[in-house]
């Protein structure tokens, strides 16, 4: 290309190519400047310097550290009036446990505070994880750290280090993506108020009002709720991401946190925090990390609390705002909890031992002597058509494979020999009836259906398998047979706790003879209820072990131990089975479809109370209910909020308005609302009006329809159930109960045992009695029947709440149970104590 | 996989170096098969099993339509059967047996039903359509089966467009799966640009707005207020999470040599249902129109007709997004809105349609029916659903009002690179002379890679189409 206008295009083309490459430049280099301008990580955050104030101002005798876990579960103010000692929270969101130890060491002992005792609170898989799981840890961290961390460096850094490029490089995106996003807030806010002149004014003041939107008990972990649309995999994702790498070694930080506590002079609790359901099949780590990191606790010299289990607090759905974090109701369960829990250990005291893992390095082995008689020779009827298929009939041993066994999937204690070599137990009948010689034996109630290994003739022999435990699919089983003695070995039981062992069986078989237990020299017959055979032994275990013997007679039944719980001090440690509960409790609720309907009489008592304005708020009303303040306890205020339970109703102009926390009523004063704190009742016009002066009549009523999650019983109120008698059916083998749970809410103790039941089998009474709660709160009561009971005609339960009783009961179920009654309970018959 | 993964990077890397260096269509598509196949079987192997299942039964069914003429029916009968059967069984059994409990309950009758917790295999719905349209168009005459499996297979699992689409029509894709392929460095960086592009719409844009969304529809109790932001948030997360997935496999498909269909055409800047539907989503609105709605008797069978036709074809339309009611009663919306637009548009004087104002108007209209819309597809409890219904959308308490101000800056931040594009796009890219267009690009990849490593979430959304 030639002349002026070829030159000038190839001037422009070469202007184009080097532009090509100075746009991406320039692009890289503004990002490069955006970061670079942030904050240098060796300088102190202003979290930190918060932290710090704080942790100086509270100088606590008792330090919780860990992420926002602790910061929602253990309230500050009560726990420290529990114990009787300053305490405060040391807790940062997202912080994992490199950002523990920063904390612990930066911020903690940056300060003059050196408290006796440091509470590590979590859940125990956090507690192993040494990875920040994310770009939010990742920059929670570097908030945290300090000019030099050679530990943190090593253990989570790995080759990279704290301030490598790479790390700075994360630290600082996040820092600017949140700069961006703080950024449109902050205008937004500018843009809206007057008193917002600056991004971070701005920040400061929408972040608090959007915590009282999205927080507290409003917050739910969006990431998990059924209401996100149903991308796929987003659970697996979600628990692929947040699960990480647990590391159960000295490489985790457990013995770094003791360590520089101790040198401190603060001694160490870890406490295990409780989830629901779903976080906890999240958070729990594989058994064998759990015991290496029990055994690491206690070997570092720290003490270790499990209160993970969060129906065992008291704690049910409605105390979880997701599936980690507790709400404002279960936080106060847990702090008392905890701090209950913290007293009875005496941790202040220097000189008192910390609360030992319970079960950690405990262990149960068992072993078995002696041979079932009764197993002889026995012959195979061949299948017509099929080489290898063929029946055995069993003779006496028939009922080890009965509906119980099947019920529960229970293997089959026998093995079958084929020429002297066991074959392979199957749960499939298909598989055994086959055109193919497999080794296999299905056993179904009197019949052994056998696969042979080979066509041809066998010599067929049962024995009891080697191994006395024995597992199909999840369920394991300790089989005793008859004549044969039992031994349970008990390992690493802590010597100072008081232990108790509970163990079930299930009867199968003709033999009645009572097999015996023997602890050190004395001799227990197991007990028997219906089928159920059991044995409850108050253990004193040496350290070396202890050890148990069950001897059973020829003449005894075939027993499946299918649940041994050690209880150690408050906690159960399930050795066997799931619990001790679950073994012999077959429920049936009597409430929903499974009943009849309930059917009700009275009328609710009118509430003669006036409305009066409320002198601290603007356009709020108030009922003084002094009287009846009561209803506004924990418990009923829990139910309240949550299940939207309350017996109450506030009506404007006969309208019903809707019920809220106090804080949303008296602080945020959202229109149309009420609520009870104590003996007031406020509540807030649907409109700009006045509550007294304005246009609108309010009233207090009670409600006269009932809530779905449990019945209300007001004064006069008399309910009537039932259950249809075919429900019966499956237990009328064994003693049974009728249990109800009950809350009272009334003036005194006395005055609560008001309500009385009748249960009548047709129109003949089989049961009377009094349900004894205990005041303002749940309170089980039970009636045993006969052993045996059963009924042909419809059962019908009627419960009475007298008019003068001046009470309030809500009942929250009942249920037909099919129990292990003691001798003495089945003897009195009667009510039993609650 | 995911496109935004790191995974998905180096996975395309190495097909892409591998893809070129073989230069033989049939090493090609040899080599497209096998990473088709690790890329879908990538977390789950099994689903494998359910794609080439598909797959193989059409081919077969293709190949006997051919030598069996007299029995292309039963072919094309076998055909769907197999692929709705699966679609049913993997999709839709739970929902029918969650249904058909309900019922017995309501009739207070107690059944042992229960549901059998089946996983859905990602992309089921679109494959099965894409196979679907190949068996379709052999029974009528428009395409001829095909011999070569290997083609074929390319043309079902094409990983581009595998789990999300587009939903590919055989005419359009097969013939170019049986194309030798030739570099084009201009076809691979417009490629490149458009998957960037869209990686940055999903990054930047839908999972930076999408927990804002979340947590609003989260709340026991918003308000009005904050639920319609929220929606409008909505409206940006689906389109760019949706297109933005689009444009990744347009993009990588572009870069192998493929020319994919386009799916997204600026809906929002729809006029009215019809014309939203000729923007949204395109391979598979054209898929019901012609596989669906056209043989349901389409627009011939006068007005009843043509209602029956759109409702027929809208509500399946609607289950095809996912086994639930809400998403049922999204297309009978849908339905609705085209009805009611045919039945009014015709009292509409020509003047008013055509002045000035008449556009920008109609746009804001028809926006405002579309985010209706997406409060019926985005929240899944009918219940809830009413009951943001009758709440009042000026009625809120300061502090609600406040988080619906910063839903809406939010709407207005990741609305604003979908602006700013769409501008560039129409505006300026006209107008740069051919010679700076490489410069204009590589600013542009520049600027994508800043801001999706600037913007990327560490636990990573999937696209949201991968549900359907």
């Amino acid at each position: 290309m030639t002349g002026p206008e070829g030159d000038a295009r190839q001037h422009s083309s070469w202007l184009a190519r080097i532009a090509a490459v100075i746009g991406p430049l320039l692009v890289f280099s503004v990002f490069g400047a955006s970061t670079w301008t942030l904050d240098d990580t060796t300088e102190k955050s202003e979290e930190a310097v918060v932290l710090e104030e704080a942790i100086a101002a509270a100088d606590p005798a008792v330090l919780f550290l860990g992420s926002s876990l602790v910061g929602r579960a253990v309230e500050e103010a009560a726990m420290g009036e529990l114990l009787g000692a300053p305490v405060h929270v040391l807790w940062s969101s997202n912080a994992a446990t490199p950002q523990w130890y920063a904390m612990l060491k930066n911020r903690a002992y940056a300060t003059e505070a050196r408290p006796q005792l440091v509470i590590v609170a979590s859940t125990l898989r956090r507690m192993l994880l040494t990875q920040p799981r994310g770009d939010r840890q990742t920059t929670n961290l570097h908030l945290h750290l300090g000019e030099y961390e050679p530990l943190i460096n090593r253990k989570t850094f790995g080759r990279s280090t704290s301030d490598s490029p790479w790390q700075l490089l994360r630290f600082r995106r996040s820092q600017l993506k949140d700069r961006i996003l703080d950024g449109v807030k902050g205008l937004t806010m500018m843009g809206l108020s007057d008193t917002a002149d600056s991004v971070d004014a701005g920040v400061a003041e929408v972040d608090p009002a959007l915590e009282r939107v999205f927080g507290g008990d409003n917050a739910r972990d969006y990431r998990v709720e059924d209401r996100v649309i149903p991308v796929v995999d987003v659970r697996l994702e979600l628990e692929a991401e947040e699960v990480g790498e647990t590391v159960a070694s000295e490489e985790n930080y457990i013995p770094d946190l003791v360590e520089l506590a101790q040198a401190n002079g603060a001694r160490v609790i870890f406490v295990n925090l409780p989830l629901n359901a779903t976080g906890r099949g999240r958070e729990t780590p594989p058994a064998d990390e759990v015991r290496a990191a029990l055994l690491q606790m206690q070997a570092a010299g720290a003490g270790y609390i499990d209160l993970s289990v969060a129906e065992d607090l008291g704690l049910g759905p409605e105390h979880f705002r997701d599936a980690t974090h507790l709400n404002d109701a279960g936080q106060q369960i847990f702090t008392t909890a905890l701090g209950l829990e913290l007293l009875m250990a005496d941790v202040l005291n220097p000189a008192a031992p910390l609360p030992k893992p319970v079960g950690v390095g405990v262990e149960a082995r068992w072993s078995r002597t002696g041979e079932a008689s009764g197993l002889s020779e026995l012959v195979l009827k061949p299948d017509a058509e099929l080489p290898c298929a063929g029946r055995i009939k069993l003779g006496a041993l028939g009922p080890l494979s009965d509906s119980h066994t099947r019920k529960l999937m229970l293997p089959t204690p026998l093995q079958l020999l084929e020429d002297g070599e066991a074959l392979t137990q199957t749960s499939r009948r298909t598989e055994v009836e086959a055109e193919t010689c497999d080794g296999l034996v299905y056993h179904k109630g009197n019949q052994l259906f056998v696969n042979a290994r080979t066509p041809g003739e066998h010599s067929y022999r049962v024995s009891t398998s080697d191994h006395p435990v024995v597992m199909l699919g999840e369920t394991e089983v300790v089989w005793m047979p008859p004549g044969t003695e039992l031994v349970l070995q008990l390992e690493g039981v802590p010597p100072q706790q008081a232990a108790r062992a509970d163990l079930v069986g299930i009867g199968i078989g003709d033999g009645d003879a009572a097999p015996e237990a023997t602890l050190g020299g004395d001799s227990t017959p197991l007990r028997l209820a219906g089928n159920r055979w059991y044995l409850r032994q108050e253990l004193s275990c040496p350290e070396q072990g202890c050890t148990l013997r069950i001897r059973s007679p020829a003449d005894a039944p075939w027993i499946a131990f299918t649940d041994l719980d050690l209880v150690l001090g408050p906690q159960t440690l399930s050795l066997l089975g799931e619990s001790f509960a679950d073994a012999f409790e077959n429920r049936l609720n009597l409430q929903g479809d499974k009943g009849l309907p309930p059917t009700y009489r009275g009328d609710p008592p009118p509430l003669p109370f006036e409305a009066v304005a409320d002198e601290r708020g603007k356009g709020i009303g108030h009922f003084d209910l002094p009287d009846m303040a009561w209803l506004s306890n924990k418990a009923i205020r829990t139910a309240t909020l949550l299940n939207n339970a309350s017996p109450l109703q506030v009506l404007e102009d006969g309208e019903e308005l809707r019920i809220r926390g106090c804080r949303d009523v008296r602080k945020a004063q959202m229109a149309g609302t009420w609520c009870q704190a104590g003996a007031h009742v406020y509540f807030i016009p649907s409109d700009d009006t006045h509550p007294i002066t304005g246009p609108h009549r309010y009233e207090l009523k009670l409600r006269d329809d009932r809530v779905p999650k449990g019945r209300w019983l007001y004064p006069g109120d008399v309910l009537t159930f039932g259950l249809r008698p075919q429900r019966l059916v499956p237990i009328h083998e064994a003693p049974s109960r009728l249990q109800m749970s009950v809350w009272a809410f009334s003036p005194d103790v006395e005055q609560a045992k008001a309500l009385t039941v009748v249960l009548k089998s047709g129109e003949t009474a089989v049961l009377k009695g009094r349900v004894v709660p205990s005041r303002h709160e749940g309170g089980e009561t039970s009636w045993a029947f006969e052993p045996g009971f059963a009924s042909d005609e419809p059962l019908k339960a009627t419960l009475r709440n007298p008019p003068d009783s001046g009470v309030f009961y809500l009942v929250r179920n009942t249920q037909i149970i099919e129990v292990l009654a003691t001798p003495e309970e089945l003897a009195t018959g009667g009510e039993v104590a609650p | 996989m995911n496109f935004i993964q790191n995974e998905f990077l180096v996975f395309f890397v190495l097909v892409f170096t591998a893809y070129w260096m073989l230069r033989n269509r049939k090493l090609q598509n040899g080599l497209l098969v096998v990473v088709s196949a690790i890329f879908y079987g990538w977390v789950h192997p099994w689903f494998l099993l359910l794609l080439y299942s598909s797959a193989i039964c059409d081919y077969l069914c293709g190949l006997g339509m051919k030598a069996q003429p007299e029995k292309k029916k039963a072919y094309l009968v076998a055909s769907l059967a197999v692929n709705l059967g699966m679609l049913g069984t993997f999709k839709y059994f739970d929902f029918f047996i969650e249904n058909v409990i309900a019922a017995f309950s309501a009739a207070g009758v107690e059944t042992s039903l229960h549901t059998l917790g089946i996983f859905l295999p990602v992309g089921i719905s679109f494959y099965t359509f894409q196979t679907m349209s190949y068996t379709i168009e052999v029974y009528r005459g428009k395409l001829e089966p095909r011999r070569n499996f290997i083609d074929y297979a390319v043309f079902v699992s094409f990983f581009p467009q595998l789990v999300a689409g587009p939903v590919e029509r055989a005419t359009n894709l097969l013939p170019q799966m049986e194309t030798a392929r030739t570099w084009n460095t201009d076809r691979f960086l417009s490629g490149l640009t458009l998957a960037l592009w869209g990686g940055c719409k999903k990054v930047l844009v839908a999972d930076t707005i999408s927990p804002y969304v979340d947590k609003i529809f989260m709340l026991d109790e918003p308000s009005g207020a904050m639920i319609w932001a929220a929606t409008i948030g909505f409206s940006i997360q689906i389109l760019a999470d949706f297109s933005g997935y689009t444009d990744i496999a347009r993009g990588t498909a572009r870069m192998l040599g493929f020319e994919l269909m386009e799916n997204f055409k600026h809906p929002y800047l729809a006029v009215n249902p019809s014309d939203f539907w000729k923007r949204w989503h395109v391979s598979f609105s054209t898929w019901i129109r012609d596989y669906l709605y056209i043989p349901l008797g389409g627009s011939r069978g006068g007005f009843w007709g043509t209602v029956k036709a759109t409702f027929g074809a809208m509500l399946l339309s609607g289950l095809w997004h996912g086994a639930s009611w809400s998403f049922v009663l999204w297309g009978a919306y849908h339905a609705a809105l085209i009805t009611g637009y045919r039945l009014v548009t015709k009292r509409i004087p020509r003047s008013v349609r055509k002045s000035t104002l008449g556009k920008p108007v109609a746009i804001g209209i028809m926006y405002f029916f579309t985010v209706l819309g997406w409060m019926i597809f985005r929240e899944t409890d009918i219940d809830r659903l009413l009951g943001y219904f009758v709440l009042n959308p000026l009625e809120a308490t300061p502090d609600q009002w406040l988080a619906t101000a910063v839903m809406l800056a939010m709407c207005l931040f990741t609305a604003t690179p979908l602006v700013v594009v769409l501008v560039l796009q129409r505006i300026v890219a006209p107008r740069i002379p051919a010679g700076w267009m490489l410069p204009a690009r590589t600013t542009s990849w520049a600027l994508c890679v800043v801001l999706m490593f600037l913007f990327v979430r560490m636990n990573l959304n999937d696209f949201i189409y991968f549900a359907f």
